[in-house]
């Protein structure tokens, strides 16, 4: 019986600049259960970074600031508890890997001590007992010589073994939940391959569930249970994976399908892109976000912001027209499964 | 196909291959995702559109910062009263350096009063009126010394990021020379060996600027070296830019900003060594009214009239200070290179 | 259609800096390794690889932005690298290219109108008036609008940085345009747009394209043959289509079997290859065949004789000692669990 790990519940962040305001997150809801895997799919700009953080607390507020709406770990509000609880859950229950493997570990410390670093701090483990765990971790990750690798600095590793490294820290302490941003693609696509793999292997046996942030919509079929795509700060689309492939119903989904070249077609043919290009957050479009570069764009479009709306079981669309029936993708690209 | 473009010669001077475009392609909407506007509608004009230069982001940055205006308000406001003094100061306040043997004795450290804002020293002079000449030098020193270094850097510098190898280990490890030297105790040396007709401004800032070169060809050289990795120098390369060109038009303007942060502040260290030399007795020759000086003079008085030193003190301190705050502006100003 | 560029046995090595003083001795970053293709007139070809393959490497000798250590360049029948100063100079106006980084490819301190008129100020072409006239033809082109002709870069996207230097690379009418991952810095949404418009360039101008990047979807979209390269060396060299369907060379089929579809059903039904370890240093490369160390099917010939890049199939060149259509068998590979890095 999967439990409720994470919900949350039309969340929108602002942040405050002198340019004017950013609405990074403008009102993202989704729930995670355990051991399931979410893609949140978006182009740069389109917040899902950002919500990641806003859900850790990582954003300096100010200039941030947490318009409305919350996020619940195990039924408990994120945003209002306190700080130390926070930091608590930080690591341990609820853990992130970033993007850059080359930045995203301290430099000056070696391998062994960063990885042991969550097990002292969480688990009040000795630095002794720490350190001979974070070797096995090491281990579990693939990495070979774990107890020599482990007195390695991070400059030492290349860039495939330092995502490892953060991945197997980021487990350290069993969390509940890992939160994956961008986390490969900085990487070659064999190593990439190599990442994705070991994710899964170790969704298996631990159970963790993970949010899966990427652009790459090739990843997010492979791995995910669920997907959100989002532009512009909002959700625009959410449903299973095969609902959001094989049926998908907002036009920015339909648009960011057809402008993919694929390898897997045997006919070649010019892309379909997107006209135009993904707004600033600071300036954002009136109604639907989405309107300046839909072909299918009518005038209540430009007025009204739609909301997600559910279509079928567990699938739900940002568009006003979505659950039309005659509301057709006039697309020359079919990525239904071939009967 | 490929004859296409190469269509009729039209005649002129220079024979290019050109054909007409619009005629070739008719109206065609580009799948490229931004359609293009068919003749008949004019494409918007950008003539209200300013030119947002990457100097000019940087001013309008510069101007908000309230420090560095300030800074610059108040170096201004220096740089005014120390051009425009002979027209005003020995009239309103007094002479900075005659002074009458007669009046000395009555004359001598008088309180600050609007006839002597900052008082009198011991010769009866008036202090501020000193203090305004006095910046002068400071200022003229200052400038021309960085203007020294920068010279001698800049050119040493680009010739050592240029050329590397050999000439470029040459010139930096006589940088490293320079820069091991202690600063100011070669000054002292260059200073103390000049006989006394030939004191003046001249050998202050020649030597200041000497001293400074190296710091100057070291960022300059880094600068160039940072700035040749970029793709836009490869690009004018493979277009057959000459290497004259690439370094006038690409590398030189794009390398010189950080220069234009360290001259700045340098222009208050110089002011600063200058002082210290005055005040050793080596800068100007005696008479002539320099901060350094002044606070030399003074401080057998500094518990009795602390005035003498203090107003020159805070003439070099607030000086310095608004030289290497606007330096700090200007860094901040152009480091936020692009908008995304 | 005749040959537009051959390269043959192409060398690069990056000396490893030992000392300032004396002369470097020592090792050498093998960049580029004997490779060898050619490109007829009006096509595209892909140039696929990982980083550390020596792509980008190519594609930057084969202009002569860096010099070769070795091999010959041929652009319509004439070794380049033999050419010096008007020479040399009348070569670039043939031979173009694109950069990958749409911020670093355009000096931020001109305005777009000089960056995209300089070829022709450089080559002394035209008066000022007809410069500024090309030039807002050719922003027409790409997509721009040419009253924009003042901006500077910082005022605009990536994608459209990208079409400016597009814009730049067709001022002299060349005949071949290197590519470099033109498209790999940009938007999934915008990649599309540039990559139509660069389909549509080449249609309209005849142009030949040497197309590098890393995305192998990108690749095959646009390509008509596709080499792959490996830690400096050509792997496999076949049109678009054989590859895609069935490659000979172990690495182009792990290669193909590690870039996700998006398609979910497919993608998880799909047998994979994952490859052990990292790809070695180009500076001590492997013995033999480079790719020995990571090749699920090596074994001992492979780690001692250098395969030879020959004839497998009509038109398909492959460098394996065991090359043969899908060469790896996906069921014979231990269970994935068990696997580690060696």
């Amino acid at each position: 019986m999967s439990g409720e790990l994470l919900r949350v519940d039309d969340l929108k962040m602002y942040f405050y600049t002198r340019d004017g305001v950013v609405k990074a997150v403008d009102g993202v809801s989704y729930t995670l259960n355990k051991g399931e895997t979410l893609g949140v799919v978006g182009e740069s700009g389109s917040g899902k970074s950002v919500t990641a953080l806003t859900m850790m607390r990582l954003v300096p507020m100010p200039p941030g600031k947490v318009e409305s709406g919350d996020v619940f770990f195990k039924g408990e509000s994120i945003l209002s508890m306190k700080e130390d609880k926070i930091r608590a859950i930080r690591g341990d229950r609820i853990a992130m890997i970033f993007q850059d493997p080359m930045t995203s570990l301290n430099p000056v410390y070696r391998i062994g001590h960063q990885l042991a670093e969550p097990l002292v701090i969480h688990k009040g483990m000795s630095w002794k007992d720490a350190e001979a765990r974070a070797v096995e971790l090491l281990e579990m990750v693939g990495i070979p010589n774990p107890a020599s690798r482990a007195r390695d600095y991070p400059h030492q590793f290349s860039g495939g073994m330092r995502q490892r490294a953060m991945i197997a820290m980021a487990l350290a302490c069993d969390p509940d939940i890992l939160i994956a941003d961008e986390p490969t693609t900085a990487l070659d696509v064999t190593i990439q391959a190599q990442i994705i793999e070991l994710m899964q292997e170790l969704q298996e046996r631990t159970g963790t569930a993970i949010i899966m942030i990427t652009h790459d919509l090739g990843v997010v079929a492979d791995v995910a249970n669920n997907v959100m795509v989002m532009y512009a700060g909002r959700p625009v689309e959410y449903g299973t994976t095969e609902q959001v492939f094989y049926n998908p119903r907002h036009p920015y989904t339909w648009g960011l399908m057809d402008s993919l070249p694929r390898q897997d077609l045997t006919k070649k043919g010019a892309l379909s892109p997107i006209d135009g290009q993904p707004p600033s957050l600071v300036d954002v479009p009136t109604g639907c976000a989405f309107h300046p570069r839909c072909p299918y764009a009518k005038d209540v479009c430009k007025t009204r912001n739609p909301e997600l709306v559910m279509l079928e079981k567990g699938h739900s669309s940002a568009c006003l027209f979505a659950g039309d029936s005659d509301f057709v993708r006039k697309s020359a690209v079919s990525t239904g499964r071939s009967e | 196909m490929a004859a296409r473009l190469k269509g009729e010669v039209v005649s002129n001077k220079n024979n290019i291959d050109t054909v007409d475009m619009a005629e070739s392609h008719g109206v065609k909407e580009y799948r490229s995702g931004m359609p293009a506007t068919p003749p008949s509608e004019p494409y918007e004009q950008d003539a209200g559109h300013e030119n947002r230069t990457l100097w000019g982001d940087a001013l309008y940055r510069l101007r908000r910062n309230k420090l560095a205006i300030i800074a610059l308000v108040w170096l201004l406001l220096v740089g005014v009263a120390a051009v425009t003094a002979d027209l005003w100061v020995p009239q309103t306040f007094g002479s900075p350096t005659f002074f009458d043997t007669a009046k000395a004795s009555t004359e001598r450290f008088l309180s600050p009063s609007l006839q002597h804002p900052m008082g009198t020293d011991d010769f009866g002079r008036d202090v501020f009126s000193r203090v305004i000449y006095g910046s002068r030098v400071s200022l003229s020193v200052g400038i021309l010394a960085v203007g020294v270094s920068l010279v001698i850097g800049l050119f040493l510098g680009s010739i050592s990021a240029y050329y590397g190898k050999f000439l470029d280990t040459v010139i930096m490890r006589i940088a490293d020379i320079f820069l091991a030297f202690p600063y100011i105790l070669f000054a002292i040396l260059l200073l103390s060996i000049l006989p006394d007709q030939y004191r003046g401004i001249i050998p202050v800032f020649l030597t200041i600027g000497i001293l400074g070169w190296p710091s100057i060809a070291r960022v300059f050289r880094s600068s160039i070296l940072s700035v040749k990795q970029n793709d836009y120098v490869d690009a004018a390369r493979a277009l057959g830019a000459g290497d004259a060109r690439l370094m006038m038009r690409h590398i030189l303007p794009n390398a010189i900003a950080p220069i234009v942060v360290y001259a700045t502040m340098s222009v208050g260290g110089a002011i600063l060594t200058e002082a210290a030399l005055s005040f050793l007795g080596l800068g100007l020759p005696p008479g002539v009214p320099s901060w350094g000086a002044m606070i030399q003079d003074g401080q057998e008085y500094l518990t009795s009239n602390p005035g003498v030193v203090v107003w020159p003190g805070l003439a070099i301190l607030s000086t310095v200070l608004a030289f290497t705050l606007l330096g700090d502006g200007i860094r901040d100003a152009l480091d936020v290179k692009l908008k995304d | 259609m005749s040959e537009l560029l051959r390269v043959e046995h192409l060398t690069k090595h990056f000396p490893v800096e030992q000392g300032e003083l004396l002369p470097h001795v020592g090792k050498s970053v093998q960049a580029v390794d004997d490779v060898s293709f050619a490109v007829e007139e009006g096509e595209t070809l892909g140039l696929v690889g990982e980083s550390g393959c020596g792509k980008s490497t190519t594609g930057r000798c084969i202009i002569r932005l860096i010099e070769p250590t070795d091999g010959r360049i041929l652009f319509q029948g004439e070794d380049i690298r033999r050419f010096k100063g008007r020479e040399l100079k009348a070569f670039r106006r043939e031979a173009q290219f694109i950069f990958q980084d749409p911020y670093a490819s355009l000096n931020p301190r001109m305005t777009i109108g000089e960056i995209v008129s300089e070829p022709l100020v450089i080559h002394k072409i035209a008066t000022h008036t007809e410069r500024l006239n090309r030039v807002k033809e050719y922003l027409e082109i790409v997509g721009l609008n040419p009253e924009h002709i003042n901006r500077y870069p910082h005022e605009f996207s990536g994608g459209q940085r990208q079409r400016i230097g597009i814009a730049r690379a067709l001022m002299l009418n060349p005949k071949l345009i290197i590519c470099d991952e033109p498209v790999s810095a940009l938007d999934v949404s915008i990649q599309a747009q540039v990559l139509n418009l660069l389909g549509e360039l080449q249609d309209e101008f005849g142009l030949t394209y040497v197309f590098i990047a890393h995305d192998l979807s990108v690749v095959q979209h646009i390509s008509d043959r596709i080499a792959v390269m490996y830690l400096g060396k050509l792997m496999e060299l076949s049109d678009w289509k054989s590859l895609y369907t069935a490659p000979y060379h172990p690495y182009s089929q792990s290669l193909l079997s590690a870039v996700p579809v998006p398609d979910p059903v497919k993608q998880r039904a799909r047998k994979r290859i994952i490859l052990q370890g990292d790809v070695p240093s180009p500076i001590d490369p492997p013995s033999g065949c480079r790719f020995h160390t990571r090749c699920p099917i090596a074994k001992d010939i492979c780690s001692q004789q250098v395969p030879e890049l020959r004839e497998v199939a009509p038109g398909h060149l492959a460098a394996c000692h065991f090359a043969a259509p899908n060469p790896i068998e996906v069921e014979a590979l231990p269970d994935p669990v068990v696997r580690h890095m060696v």
